[in-house]
């Protein structure tokens, strides 16, 4: 029954976004607004396909529906509610089944956004891309990630639930979602990119239709990757939260690459150049969520051999391939149109700026593209396994993550065309002293290291430069100086900052013990107190956990815990941690009592200023919001220079005025 | 004295001594650096050896038993007064190349290393190519035919 009810939808979901492609298709080449029209319809009949499969998806997790290949798989009658609903994301097919539902939520966005203008052909484009991509992840799902196989079972079956390390905390129900949100929102873009790409109609139009959904996009994703970093934190017993994991860099390959697009494309909106880079960009970003899919997901950089044993490895690497051949087939045909005449006057300029930021983030998304794939190509051509790990990402990616500071710093208060030294002096001496004093007084309290303290001083100087900006605009216009796209993305910068600080304190300056414990015995790590108090076992209802209890400083009693999930081999560990604002003791159990009353052996890890890092997010995603803000704007066509006339006392009620320009004629 | 802080003899003192807060500031840094341990260098090399059980954690990071054999034995070879460089080498002749986290710089690995400096050298190159390109350009200055394009725009908003 729910295997019927969800195979429908994806049927309906494929057959309505390939038929809508035809029509699109067709109604483009013979002009015909009447076919564009119905691009409202299609979208509207892929989202219920969508809608249809998931709630099918759902329906069987919860009625425990076996018969289902997934739920036999994944689901299990042991697994608590919340994590129950969250099994659709545990595994690739319900995670192309959520995918398809975003992508689907985000085509029918789309077309109520533009519903006045669906027989434009821009807006056709945008919609036949989006249509595209609906169609190739609604086909995997009818191919090789089929999410609604059905199976026999024998009776008093029970599946073995999702993967333990997914059921240990309620962040694993909302990373994926936000994830997900981010890397299907960059397919709004991309689609108007293409369709700029195929109307001919390259102008800064396209770029403004799209900002907000850019923006949103973005935000989602920071999100998702913060959320990421904080489950693994909390969840995986090694006291870290980036290990540079295939999986981690997947996500943070188009979350660079989308970056640099957000501030590059504020040089063509303003000055009409950098446009075959601004669409490399998008269509990089796009790609990259494709791409870090299939890395993830074909089981290929477990090695090159496993790549074979599943097809979705072939579909999804075809679709790269295709996308990146298409783009750039598009961007070469279009070049003539693409050129532009302006010019960047020099390089101590707001462009310039954004022109050193974008190969800094360019290098950045090289670094870890490289770095990610290098063992896959390595194993290619060599017999030999070669191994880039962090230590790598770290040596590489430190320095242009302190440059990025050092340009977080300087780049907002430089005007656009050219900056002479008497202004930059003035703009950013208030900014350097905050530098300079964080710098001395760091080193002053003793923190040394040369790439900490530069992270710390460059910190101070960039956060100054933001909230310059921040004061003297809230000093103009009040509230409204905290909304828009500049002041909101000062608001992010500062968040950046507090992430910045608080990954080169916690990644500097860790304190770590692994010792044994006899029962009431406590020992002191960094300056607090670990007393072992003694261990004991909780049935629970998804797993048998034992528990060690630890009291920190006298205070709390804290369990970090060991599970044995029935249907899983090895046992899970469960780290518990004392947060603070200044720094976070981070508890694990290495090894259990070997008899009763015996000891225990506990890893200690004090990590100064953790909590920062969720903080930090937090304000990025708040300084997102507040860019994205409809706030009084002016129109982007509307001449700057032109002065505009007086409001009429009384305006006609009939038709709102337009303020005639003068002095352009 | 607010026009005082706003004045150039301020700003040109305070240059001054922003400039001798970082110096100081660095030089402190650089003097007295933490002595070594033999446990930050233990865990130093353990962080750059791949654990060769597990997916992708270190030997420091890792809780298997192979990883703490691992440490054992950096540790006993770091007592025993060898190089990091050595103790690297002495692992990875016993594990495989593999559990080398950073790889060597040599033979096809180095690739991994010199690629990104190449991007680099290259990106820089373009772009001190473009900006000597557009120094040559005069700006351009708008046409007859330009400002009737924007008067129509103008028009039929």
């Amino acid at each position: 029954m729910n295997s019927v009810l969800g195979t429908s939808g994806v049927v309906l979901g494929v057959t309505a976004s390939l038929l809508g492609v035809v029509t699109l298709a067709v109604g483009l080449r013979r002009g015909r607004a009447d076919l564009l029209r119905t691009g409202w319809s299609y979208s509207l009949l892929v989202l219920l396909g969508a809608i249809v499969s998931v709630v099918a998806m759902q329906r069987a997790l919860i009625t425990r529906d076996f018969s289902v290949a997934f739920v036999h798989d994944h689901g299990s009658s042991r697994t608590p509610p919340l994590f129950n609903v969250a099994t659709m994301w545990s595994a690739l097919e319900g995670s192309i089944l959520l995918w398809a539902l975003i992508l689907a939520g985000f085509t029918v966005h789309i077309a109520r956004k533009f519903r006045q203008r669906l027989s434009d052909p821009l807006v056709g484009w945008a919609l036949l891309t989006m249509l595209v991509v609906c169609a190739f992840f609604f086909l995997l799902m009818l191919g090789p990630a089929n999410p609604f196989t059905s199976v026999t079972v024998p009776a008093g079956y029970d599946g073995p639930g999702p993967n333990p390390l997914l059921q240990e905390h309620i962040l694993m129900a909302v990373h994926p979602p936000m994830l997900y949100l981010g890397y299907v929102g960059f397919t709004v873009p991309f689609a108007f990119a293409v369709a700029a790409l195929a109307t001919g109609r390259l102008g800064e139009g396209w770029l403004i239709e799209t900002r907000r959904a850019t923006l949103m996009a973005w935000g989602f994703l920071t999100i998702g990757i913060i959320l990421g970093a904080w489950w693994s934190y909390e969840v995986l017993g090694w006291g870290g939260y980036w290990g540079w994991d295939p999986v981690e860099n997947a996500s943070l390959l188009p979350w660079i690459t989308g970056t640099a697009y957000l501030h590059s494309v504020m040089v063509q909106e303003r000055r009409g150049m950098l446009r075959v880079w601004n669409l490399s960009l998008l269509c990089a970003t796009f790609s990259l969520t494709i791409l870090g899919t299939f890395l993830t997901r074909s089981g290929v950089l477990e090695s090159v051999h496993a790549f074979s044993d599943s097809d979705i490895g072939a579909w999804l690497l075809t679709f790269f391939g295709l996308t990146v051949a298409v783009t750039l087939g598009l961007i070469g045909w279009r070049g003539d149109r693409l050129r532009s005449p302006g010019r960047i006057d020099s390089p101590l300029s707001r462009e310039g700026a954004f022109l050193a930021n974008n190969v800094l983030f360019a290098g950045f998304a090289f670094v870890v593209l490289l770095g990610t794939v290098f063992p896959l190509l390595a194993e290619v051509v060599q017999d030999r396994p070669v191994t880039v790990g962090p230590p790598y990402f770290d040596r590489m990616t430190i320095p242009i993550g302190i440059a990025l500071l050092f340009l977080m710093a300087v780049a907002p208060v430089l005007p656009w065309r050219k900056a002479s030294s008497e202004l930059l002096s003035q703009r950013l001496v208030w900014p350097a002293w905050g530098g300079a004093l964080t710098l001395f007084a760091v080193v002053t309290i003793g923190a040394r290291g040369l790439a900490p303290i530069l992270a710390f001083g460059l910190a101070g100087f960039a956060g100054g430069a933001a909230l310059r900006q921040v004061a003297l605009a809230t000093r103009r216009q009040g509230w409204r100086g905290l909304v828009g796209r500049t002041n909101g993305g000062m608001i992010v910068h500062l968040g950046v900052v507090i992430v910045a600080v608080a990954i080169a304190a916690s990644g500097s300056y860790v304190t770590e013990s692994e010792a044994r414990y006899a029962p009431g015995e406590t020992r002191v790590v960094g300056g607090h107190e670990i007393t072992y108090l003694g261990t004991r076992e909780v049935q629970e209802r998804n797993r048998l956990a034992t528990k060690v209890s630890v009291r920190v400083d006298g205070g709390k009693v804290y369990e970090p815990s060991l599970s044995q999930y029935p249907g899983f081999g090895s046992l899970i560990g469960t780290p518990s941690v004392k947060t603070g604002l200044q720094e976070d003791v981070f508890l694990s159990i290495s090894r259990l009592p070997q008899q009763e009353g015996g000891e225990v052996t506990l890893r200690v890890i004090i990590e100064p200023l953790a909590l920062w890092l969720w903080i930090g997010g937090g304000v990025m995603a708040f300084g997102t919001v507040l860019a994205a803000w409809p706030g009084k704007r002016r129109r982007p066509t509307d001449p700057t220079s032109a002065p505009v006339a007086e409001e009429d006392p009384e305006p006609p009620a009939a038709e709102p005025r337009r303020p005639e320009p003068v002095g352009v004629r | 004295m607010r026009s005082f802080l706003r004045s150039t003899r301020f700003r040109r003192g305070s240059w001054l001594v922003i400039v001798a807060l970082v110096v100081v500031a660095l030089v402190r840094n650089g003097v007295d650096e933490r002595p070594t341990t033999n446990e930050d260098r233990v865990r130093s090399i353990a962080s750059t050896m791949k654990c060769p059980v597990c997916r992708s954690q270190s030997v420091a990071d890792s809780d298997v038993a192979a990883a703490r054999a691992i440490r054992v034995e950096i540790a006993r070879r770091v007592g025993a007064g060898e190089s990091d460089d050595q103790i690297r080498d002495a692992i990875a002749d016993t594990y495989g190349e593999g559990v080398q986290l950073t790889p060597r710089a040599g033979g096809l690995a180095g690739l991994v290393w010199i690629l990104p400096v190449v991007a680099v050298v290259v990106a820089l190159a373009a772009l001190s190519a473009a900006f000597a390109r557009w120094r040559r350009t005069s700006p351009t200055s708008a046409t007859e035919a330009d400002r009737a394009l924007v008067d129509d725009a103008l028009q039929h908003r």
